[in-house]
């Protein structure tokens, strides 16, 4: 949350965001409890899971603060949402999963790729990284 | 401006926007971003910053809704970019943890706070560092999504393992600079707290309270 804050200074977009941060630490901190960052195969769907949350939790702040312009992919989303026939809330949703889906998979991928490929001697200082992977 | 005190500053960068999402559109929000802009437009990398990053915005707004709604909610995210630029301009982090310390805040909430703000821009340039030592070692980092995606492990686990590293040294030179010694610190340097500025800082919690209030009971 602080981190969220902080960065808020530099880029001020992401204050309102600080509620979603706060719910992508838990999960992230729930995933790597439950070892999903064992395999690609687990940390993938994990990843999926995240990016509903995500974009459930972001939608309602889009909507309202943002009028679902945070960036040019979710304005293009929103608008192919509109076109397509959604109601405004609807397309603001659809276009935050098309972005939050995608970008939370390909986030924890890597973040199993980089717990695997730790050094034994580093991993071993992190409990719950061991745990994350399945090594503890 | 820049030497109010930090808590002055957070107070007024904080209130703009709170003012801007509280009065009613359009001249509640164009009143704070002129504020904002007036704060910024003596330094014009800042202005120029707050601008470019606004901008994008209203674009977006404009082809998304009806010209009033895009309107309102353009100037007030203007407000917002434009105060939180300008206070980041202004305000260096060793200033304001100065302010904390001095405030009676625990050494450790400064620091954390410092240092947090000062990690991006240090982990962006060691990104850069990395990126381009990796190019030189023939790392294709540029192609296709499935080239920057294979690249990506190539760049991400050396920044972790630097990152790590580094927080090992720090943690090492802030123990034996007395960090966790438990004792309350003396800032070297206290920015002066002038009545005048607590008074204004209340006035500005008083005024965005007002506000709310205002907009919640009479619908204003």
């Amino acid at each position: 949350m602080l981190t969220s804050v902080t960065n808020s200074l530099r880029n001020p977009t992401y204050l309102p965001f600080v509620v979603v941060q706060v719910l992508v630490a838990l999960y992230a901190w729930f995933a790597a409890r439950a070892g999903l960052f064992r395999n690609l195969k687990l940390a993938v769907p994990a990843g999926l899971g995240l990016g509903i949350l995500a974009a459930a939790a972001s939608t309602p702040i889009s909507y309202k603060i943002f009028g679902c312009s945070t960036s040019g992919g979710v304005t293009l989303m929103t608008l192919l949402g509109r076109k397509l026939g959604m109601s405004d809330l609807v397309a603001c949703a659809f276009s935050a999963f098309v972005s939050d889906f995608g970008d939370k998979a390909v986030t924890f991928g890597l973040v199993a790729t980089v717990l695997h490929a730790l050094p034994k001697r580093t991993a071993a200082r992190f409990p719950l990284a061991l745990r994350s992977i399945g090594a503890a | 401006m820049s030497g109010r005190h930090p808590f002055t500053l957070l107070a007024l960068a904080a209130a703009l926007p709170a003012l801007a999402w509280t009065l009613p559109a359009p001249w509640g929000p164009a009143a704070t971003l002129i504020v904002a802009l007036t704060l910024c437009l003596p330094a014009p990398r800042v202005a120029r910053t707050a601008f470019f990053t606004a901008a994008p915005f209203w674009l977006f707004l404009f082809l998304l809704h009806d010209r009033a709604t895009a309107l309102a909610i353009a100037l007030r995210l203007s407000t917002m970019i434009a105060s939180f630029v300008w206070l980041v301009a202004i305000l260096p982090p060793a200033r304001l943890v100065e302010a904390l310390v001095s405030a009676g805040y625990s050494v450790h909430v400064a620091f954390l706070f410092a240092a947090t703000l000062s990690a991006v821009p240090a982990l962006r340039a060691r990104a850069q560092r990395i990126v381009d030592a990796q190019r030189c070692r023939g790392l294709a980092t540029r192609g296709g999504p499935l080239t920057r995606l294979r690249a990506l492990r190539a760049l991400a686990l050396p920044l972790v393992l630097s990152a790590l590293h580094e927080v090992d040294e720090r943690a090492l030179a802030l123990e034996t600079r007395g960090l966790s010694a438990g004792t309350r610190r003396t800032p070297l340097a206290p920015p002066p707290d002038l009545w005048v500025e607590r008074v204004a800082r209340w006035a500005l919690v008083a005024g965005c309270v007002a506000a709310i209030v205002g907009r919640v009971l009479w619908r204003v």
